[in-house]
């Protein structure tokens, strides 16, 4: 008789030992991979307002575009041309599984970090780009590469968050 | 006889009595058995089964009370949340959702429970077998690009967003009590999703308490005060492969206060559907689905969420 008494007792052992609080790793508490090193650029996105995040599952990248709140609130009114001192700002993140939902992709490390801001005349905005984990100041030789970077983050729509 | 002999007799008379406590367990009929490819049935039956189907089967040890109680108990909650017997008659989305909500508590270690893999060591899921649960849940599989109607949709959606006044003035609070907070959309982000199981993207946004505990590194537990936005969105493909938020589908705050939300682990829990902002559930029971959903990171304060550092 000995043996269900054992087993019962162990259940319920095992039930509260489930209860016992185990410290985890700072890798499940903080994001520290994706940080952005804010101080090599201009301004440090994650103090504005998101407006629309992007994935592309070939190159295994997610973006987050960013507004100061100028930019934000035009983009969330519909308007099609930003208003001038408007900046937008795209960071672009390696993607990563999410070690607490098989299923979920998130932030790994940076790839990019650019910047447009807007003047007077929106087609003439500044674009700026910062590469790789170091956000190394990128020049772009290439001004039509630049420019189409910059009417592609000029052109995207506000996520709809009523 | 010494009052040890005593006690033992009164124990065994206790022991013997408490067994005519019998709670019934009946096994009722398979209507809607999950379909899935044998090898992962297999896994299912071996590990799922006893408590998660209409199959259950009790070797003798369980069958003696008290333990018995908590068998009988444990498979009643299991059934009513996921019994692979009945899981055909849900939609197809919700069937996937209860598998990925399996695997992903396997994964976590919180299922079989862990009270019940110490006495059924062999229910263990081993790593090589959630290696094939998840080959054949698969979530990044690619999607076909988005048709007229989903792009219809977001088009409309963003016209009357744009057009109406926001908020909207009429957003009743959530079945728990807890007020719809229209400011979310202005909090700083704490990460961002990209959920293959439901094909949705998220953004996780946070008040500036919790944006300050990230700050300070102070989130074990997350400080009163501090609350989450989780914003959802389709996942839409276009032809060029790119992947952009289609609807809008649902909002969701996690509200910190230790004391006033004691009994749903510390947080107040809320989900709004739709552009009309359609509180979830039918009861304020909802939270429960809210908090058995979150339990296996209760070790990280109930937050699945690994926010991103560097918002200084």
């Amino acid at each position: 008789m000995k043996k269900p008494i054992y087993v019962a007792a162990l259940s319920l052992l095992a039930l509260f030992s489930g209860c016992s609080h185990r410290t985890p790793a700072e890798s499940d508490l903080f994001n520290t991979s994706a940080e952005i090193e804010a101080s090599k650029l201009p301004f440090n996105p994650l103090h504005w307002k998101v407006i629309i995040s992007g994935i592309d599952p070939q190159r295994q990248t997610m973006s987050t575009l960013y507004g100061n709140d100028l930019a934000v609130q035009s983009a969330r009114a519909g308007h099609d041309v930003y208003p001038d001192g408007s900046v937008l700002s795209l960071v672009t993140w390696t993607q990563r599984e999410d070690p607490h939902w098989f299923g979920a992709r998130i932030p790994g490390k940076v790839k990019s970090v650019e910047f447009v801001t807007v003047g007077k005349d929106s087609s003439k905005s500044a674009y700026k780009r910062f590469e790789g984990p170091d956000l190394a100041p990128a020049t772009l030789s290439d001004t039509e590469a630049a420019s189409a970077r910059r009417d592609s983050i000029l052109g995207k729509r506000a996520s709809v968050m009523p | 006889m010494n009052f040890l002999g005593k006690l033992t007799i009164v124990a065994g008379v206790a022991f013997l009595g408490i067994q005519c406590i019998r709670p019934a367990l009946d096994n009722p009929p398979v209507t809607a058995e999950i379909q899935a490819p044998p090898e992962v049935r297999q896994i299912l039956r071996n590990s799922c089964y006893n408590c998660h189907s209409n199959e259950t089967s009790l070797p003798w040890f369980d069958r003696i009370a008290p333990s018995y109680w908590l068998v009988v108990h444990d498979v009643k909650t299991a059934r009513a949340h996921l019994n692979f017997s009945e899981i055909g008659k849900l939609p197809p989305a919700a069937q996937r959702g209860a598998l990925f909500e399996a695997v992903n508590q396997i994964q976590l270690g919180d299922m079989p429970l862990p009270s019940y893999r110490h006495v059924h060591p062999d229910s263990t899921v081993t790593p090589e077998q959630l290696a094939v649960l998840k080959n054949y849940l698969d979530p990044f599989r690619p999607s076909p690009p988005a048709d007229a109607d989903q792009t219809a949709a977001v088009d409309t959606q963003f016209h009357n967003w744009t057009t109406s006044a926001t908020p909207a003035p009429t957003v009743q609070p959530a079945l728990n009590g807890i007020q719809f907070l229209p400011d979310y959309k202005n909090w700083r982000t704490v990460s961002t999703t990209d959920r293959g199981d439901n094909h949705t993207m998220r953004a996780i946004l946070g008040n500036d308490i919790a944006i300050h505990a990230i700050e300070t590194k102070q989130v074990q537990p997350w400080p009163d005060g501090a609350a989450f936005a989780k914003i959802a969105w389709e996942r839409l493909s276009d032809d060029k492969g790119a992947v952009h938020p289609g609807r809008f589908i649902q909002v969701e705050f996690m509200i910190k206060d230790k004391t006033k939300y004691a009994s749903t682990a510390g947080w107040g829990w809320a989900r709004w559907r739709g552009t009309d902002l359609k509180p979830y559930g039918k009861t304020a029971d909802f939270t429960g689905e809210c908090v058995s959903c979150h339990l296996p990171v209760r070790d990280n304060d109930y937050v699945y969420t690994i926010p991103v550092t560097g918002q200084r």
